[in-house]
């Protein structure tokens, strides 16, 4: 047997988990609270294996709820239970001690998984969220890995003219900028490169062959 | 005691050696300073305060102590420390006459400093003076600009406005424009009483001096020079003090014993390179006495010096002088030898090219006035103050002189009108505040409706349609035939698209996620949702080290650049990528977002919404470029500065 609780600010969202948690004989929701004070007060009674945990809610947020959960009660798994599809969400409701991570227009059968998974100790990510953080953490990979920056059109124009020994006059007067603009590229070619001055920022970039027409 | 003294000091400054008691007594008197300093920052400006001490007592050591700074400066990067040590070591240069070395430590300032920082503004006036010096006013004047430009940026700071204004006006003067020459001199005078510089004070009303003798009118001219005269020798300006003798001098009407007994003074005084703006208006005035053998003399010191300083500013009037001279003697070789030298060289530092880019650069800079209202505005007050100034001295005239009564009333009828006039300009001033405080308060009431719309989109429509989703699919567990009913999948496609359409109409109203993940998190989000929407590629990356800001702030960006992109959506042409880069450099972002497609905002009118978001821009303080190619599409570049206050409180 499961013990559930669910905390969310809309009654008729309990109402619905409910209804799709009824049919399972193997789950029974032993908790229903609408705020994160009530849910504390509550678990001193009564603690369930599971909580269902909404993120948005009125005084302490779920996020918060979450970690105070954790820290008093080490034995109940969190499942945050969410409109928020967002990695950031997922990234920082998992450091704050949940084990699962659920969207609110999830059907039954992906509650019902989530549910058994966590039981067992396993962590459970909504499906359509679970590809979305890998891609991003593949990208972050991508992106530090490669130490030849990402550069705008611009960026690409003001460097060649950089590296043809152009002064910022010259290079305002060539691109039809201000001068002030093309200072700004120059910081930021500056700091992309991770350059200290402008000889740095032409050695880096002919190391990594950004003045290549083609690219 | 005193040897305590040293050993600590040298203990904290190796290397330094410093000897005489009077040295010691300096170093006694900054040492507890220096000790009692708790950072390293601190340390450094009061070991810089010792150098400026010092330096009149021991150049070397102190030349070394400012060096040491610099260097120490640069090491923890303080900019504060930087600047000062690396000004202090240009002007020390400057004063010794070494003028190329002087222009290097203030172009040094200018690199390592990066911009924006107040510390260019005295550089690029520096290196605007030994251009000047060196015989190129069209390159000085490119510098004094960008300082003046520099200078509307930091209004509340009090920056050498005086001087740059002054030498502004030395340098039309220089190139023929005297009107242009009056009108910085004005500005000058104007400032140097705001700011208490009585340096530039007393610089200023001797110029105006110079202008009124051009123009034959020496009863005005030798109040200005008294003027002057008055102030440097309260100050204690030692080369105004002479250069103002010389002009009274001049204009007085004495003996002519008397007269070169006054010069004889002002020349046994003048020291060092100083001396060399002297030379030439004693020797003028000694010619114009009959001592012509003493004028040579005088005229080819100074061309020696000017050569040797390499101050080519100096030697224009020598060589004039010499060629008049040389001509009244009936000396042609040589008169026509300084006329050719003095022409060529005239021509060299002006001519109509000058002139005409000094004209391109000043229009620039009227440009850059005007953009900044509150600069107008200070300059408009001063410029009506000085024309009622002016009005009522005439009025007294005209009175004094026993004009009727009438006349009398009309002035101060003007009078009274113009000051009705200021009365109504500050009444129309603050109606102006107001409505802007009624527009802050309508954008915070917007930006709070805003908010609770999101929240109700969010969590009321967003939890009621997940809750219809939950029961469809409880209906689907029991009804198995529905579970491949197209109608049903239909409904259910449906209760989707319209829960994430709520979704991301919730957050472009007024992101959660902006609070707790920052403006990166929060752009990245819109990205994503505006990209699905519109069906284009938008690209979202973030360079350097964001900061923690201000949410007031945050929010204002974040609204700012999510209407800039959905203005670039909305009306450019054949969109298909778009790219967004922020660049943290503190004190500013930077933002760059590029397009494939061109961009064409309705710009026609004030109520257009790309024109009501540039102002929104300006007012905070922020500046925006917008440049277009036809072959690859629109970018648009952004910078807020994040320390200016103007963009929490719109």
């Amino acid at each position: 047997m499961i013990r559930i609780a669910i905390t969310d600010d809309h009654p008729m969202v309990i109402s619905g988990i409910k209804n799709m948690l009824s049919q399972y004989e193997h789950i029974r929701v032993t908790g229903e609270y609408q705020n994160a004070a009530a849910l504390m007060e509550g678990l001193k009674q009564n603690a369930p294996d599971i909580l269902l945990l909404d993120i948005q809610m009125p005084g302490i947020t779920g996020d918060e709820a979450a970690v105070s959960v954790t820290k008093h009660y080490p034995d109940i798994r969190i499942i945050a239970l969410t409109g928020f599809d967002t990695p950031f969400y997922v990234r920082s409701m998992l450091q704050n001690g949940c084990k699962g991570y659920l969207l609110k227009n999830t059907d039954q059968h992906a509650l019902i998984t989530a549910i058994e998974a966590v039981s067992r100790n396993e962590q459970y990510i909504d499906p359509a969220l679970k590809e979305e953080l890998l891609n991003n953490m593949l990208r972050l990979k991508k992106q530090k890995s490669s130490s030849a920056p990402s550069l705008t059109r611009r960026e690409k124009e003001v460097l060649k003219l950089i590296v043809d020994e152009f002064t910022s006059q010259e290079i305002a007067d060539e691109l039809f900028l201000s001068l002030r603009t093309v200072e700004k590229y120059r910081i930021q070619l500056l700091q992309k490169f991770k350059a200290k001055n402008t000889v740095g920022l032409v050695k880096m970039a002919l190391e990594l062959n950004m003045l290549d027409s083609s690219d | 005691m005193k040897r305590i003294i040293q050993i600590i000091l040298y203990s904290l400054l190796p290397g330094i050696q410093t000897t005489s008691a009077h040295i010691d007594s300096i170093a006694g008197q900054h040492l507890p300073a220096i000790i009692a300093a708790k950072s390293d920052t601190a340390k450094i400006m009061a070991v810089l305060d010792y150098a400026t001490a010092l330096y009149p007592y021991d150049k070397d050591s102190a030349y070394a102590i400012a060096l040491s700074s610099y260097s120490q400066s640069k090491s923890i990067k303080f900019r504060n420390g930087i600047g000062q040590a690396l000004f202090k070591l240009a002007e020390w240069e400057y004063g010794a006459g070494r003028l190329f070395a002087s222009d290097s430590f203030f172009n040094l300032m200018l690199i390592e400093i990066p911009a924006p920082s107040h510390w260019h503004i005295p550089a690029y006036a520096g290196v605007g003076t030994c251009s000047f010096l060196q015989g190129f006013p069209e390159e000085a004047a490119e510098y004094y600009y960008a300082a003046i430009r520099l200078l509307y940026q930091y209004e509340n700071i009090k920056l050498y406005r005086a001087y740059i204004y002054n030498n502004m006006a030395g340098i039309w003067r220089h190139l023929g424009n005297s009107d242009n020459s009056l009108l910085y001199l004005r500005l000058g005078k104007e400032w140097a009483e705001k700011e208490k510089d009585m340096k530039q004070l007393g610089n200023s009303w001797n110029r105006i001096g110079n202008y009124y003798l051009a123009k034959n009118d020496s009863a005005r001219a030798l109040h200005c020079y008294h003027e002057a005269h008055r102030i440097s020798s309260t100050f204690g300006d030692t080369e105004m003090i002479l250069i103002t003798t010389c002009n009274i001098n001049l204009i007085q009407n004495k003996e002519p014993e008397l007269k070169k007994e006054a010069y004889r003074y002002v020349l046994e005084q003048a020291k060092d390179h100083n001396r060399l703006g002297i030379l030439a208006p004693v020797a003028n005035s000694l010619y114009l006495l009959g001592e012509k053998r003493w004028a040579e003399q005088i005229w080819n010191e100074s061309i020696t010096l000017a050569t040797k300083l390499n101050m080519r500013v100096f030697l224009t009037d020598s060589y004039n002088g010499l060629s008049n001279l040389h001509a009244e003697a009936g000396n042609f070789r040589m008169a026509y030898f300084f006329l050719d030298k003095y022409i060529s060289l005239r021509d060299s530092v002006s001519n109509q090219e000058a002139l005409k880019t000094m004209a391109i650069m000043e229009k620039r800079a009227q440009k850059v006035k005007q953009e900044h209202i509150l600069a107008a505005q200070e300059l408009s007050r001063i410029e009506i103050t000085n024309a009622i100034s002016e009005k009522n001295r005439i009025v007294y005239l005209l009175g004094a002189g026993g004009a009727s009564g009438m006349l009398l009333l009309f002035f101060f009828r003007k009078n009274i009108r113009r000051k009705k006039e200021l009365l109504e300009k500050t009444i129309l001033l603050k109606e102006k505040e107001s409505v802007l405080r009624k527009m802050y308060a309508a954008i915070e009431g917007k930006e709070n409706e805003r908010k609770r719309i999101a929240q109700e989109l969010h969590d009321g429509v967003g939890s009621l349609l997940s809750v219809a989703k939950m029961n469809a699919s409880i209906l689907a567990g029991k009804e198995q035939d529905l579970l491949h009913s197209v109608p049903f999948q239909e409904a259910i496609r449906i209760l989707d698209n319209t829960a994430r359409n709520v979704r991301t109409i919730s957050h472009n109203l007024m992101p959660d996620i902006l609070l707790k993940g920052g403006i990166e998190e929060a752009l990245q989000l819109f990205c994503k949702y505006t990209s699905k929407a519109n069906n284009i590629s938008i690209d979202f990356q973030s360079y350097g080290n964001s900061i923690e800001l201000n949410p007031k702030l945050e929010k204002n960006i974040f609204i700012m650049l999510q209407d800039i992109v959905m203005q670039l959506l909305h009306q450019s042409t054949h969109i298909e990528k778009m790219d967004i880069q922020l660049n943290w450099s503190s004190p500013s972002l930077f933002v760059t977002i590029e397009t494939n497609g061109l961009f064409s905002p309705d710009n026609n009118n004030d109520a257009s919404e790309w024109h009501i978001l540039q102002n929104r821009i300006s007012e905070t303080g922020g500046n925006m470029e917008v440049q277009h190619d036809e072959n690859a599409g629109s970018t648009i570049d952004l910078e807020f500065d994040l320390n200016n206050d103007k963009i929490i409180r719109v």
